[in-house]
């Protein structure tokens, strides 16, 4: 696979885990879970956008016309 | 409510970070797609995550909230002790201050990033609940300050009119003489031991 894709992919799991703990902390609400959800949760919320921004930064600043990745490269 | 509300919007992130999960590699094949994943993957989650802390942060002013942790049980009891110079029973049951963010509305520092202070110290303390022992008895971080009594109080006709006051004032305003050296009781926990509570509220 292509590697812009994997790590747009790497990026938006780690967004996705710690969307799934925040909702885990919110189900089970106490002044802990609390404390879970702003560290845990939203701290890899924040670090997977984070790692998402690096990934696409080099493309975000080329040409704008062009494709991130080739058309052929898409289904590979 | 806004735990339902705070669960969609959630739920809504994970789905669409799920969905831009599966077609990135399309997305990646175009420009301006380029935008749609960043605002999946990083706005909405982030904007929910922030939502969440907003709603947790709010929360964490309200009374019950304090008073969930065992070490403060006797300080919510103590809302309900039939003391009249009981500064906390007072305030509560004559409704003078806010009965949803009570404790809160003593126990902030009424100054630029009181709050924020305030809100560290309770982050601590939630440490301490889990992680340890608090070590009794409890005690302020520093003498109860006048600035939060007068946030409320100074100026005002009641305050003002009481002789004590006028004479003591600069003293009480620069903190040399503390307003707990004459209303001497923040808590009357002695009276939460004994049940001595007023019978119009329940603790
Ligand atoms: C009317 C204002 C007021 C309210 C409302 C209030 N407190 Fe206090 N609290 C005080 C004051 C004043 C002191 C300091 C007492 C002292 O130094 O003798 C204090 C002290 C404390 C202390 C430190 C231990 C001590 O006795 O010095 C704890 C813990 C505390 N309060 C918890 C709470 C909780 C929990 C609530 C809500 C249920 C609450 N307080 C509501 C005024 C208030
Ligand atoms: C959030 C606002 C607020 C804070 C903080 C606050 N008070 Fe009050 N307090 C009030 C209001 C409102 C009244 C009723 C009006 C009045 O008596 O001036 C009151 C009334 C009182 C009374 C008269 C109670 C009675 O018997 O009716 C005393 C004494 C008093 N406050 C002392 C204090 C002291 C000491 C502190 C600091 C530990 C304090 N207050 C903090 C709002 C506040
Ligand atoms: C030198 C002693 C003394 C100090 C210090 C003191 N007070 Fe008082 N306070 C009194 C007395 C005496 C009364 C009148 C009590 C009464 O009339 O029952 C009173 C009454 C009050 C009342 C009720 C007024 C009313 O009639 O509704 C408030 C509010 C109050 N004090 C707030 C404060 C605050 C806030 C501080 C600190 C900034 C403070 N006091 C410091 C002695 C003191």
């Amino acid at each position: 696979m292509n590697a812009v894709v994997q790590k747009t992919r790497r990026a938006l799991a780690v967004v996705f885990v710690g969307l799934v703990v925040e909702l885990f902390t919110i189900l089970f609400w106490s002044p802990l879970m609390f404390v879970l959800f702003a560290s845990v949760g939203a701290g890899l919320v924040a670090l997977g956008g984070l790692f998402l921004v690096v990934s696409l930064w080099p493309s975000l600043r080329q040409n704008p016309h062009a494709a991130v990745i080739a058309d052929d490269e898409a289904d590979r | 409510m806004e735990t339902a509300v705070l669960i969609v919007l959630i739920v809504a992130a994970l789905v669409v970070v799920a969905a831009t999960w599966g077609s990135a590699a399309h997305l990646l094949q175009r420009r301006l797609a380029l935008v749609v994943l960043l605002l999946a993957g990083v706005a909405l989650p982030l904007g929910a995550s922030a939502t969440g802390v907003f709603v947790g942060v709010k929360r964490s002013s309200r009374t019950s909230f304090c008073v969930e942790c065992h070490e403060m049980t006797a300080y919510g009891q103590s809302l309900f002790v039939d003391n009249p110079d009981a500064l906390s029973a007072v305030h509560y049951q004559k409704r003078l201050i806010s009965r949803d963010e009570t404790c809160f509305a003593c126990h902030t520092d009424y100054a630029m990033f009181g709050d924020v202070k305030a809100k560290l110290n309770g982050l601590l303390h939630v440490w301490v609940h889990y992680a340890g022992e608090a070590e009794a008895p409890l005690k302020l971080y520093q003498p109860y300050p006048n600035h939060n009594c007068l946030h409320c109080h100074d100026d005002a006709r009641s305050f003002m009119e009481v002789d004590d006051h006028q004479t003591e004032l600069a003293k009480l305003r620069d903190d040399t003489t503390s307003c707990l050296s004459c209303h001497e009781v923040g808590h009357d926990l002695a009276g939460v031991t004994t049940k001595n509570f007023w019978l119009g509220a329940t603790p």
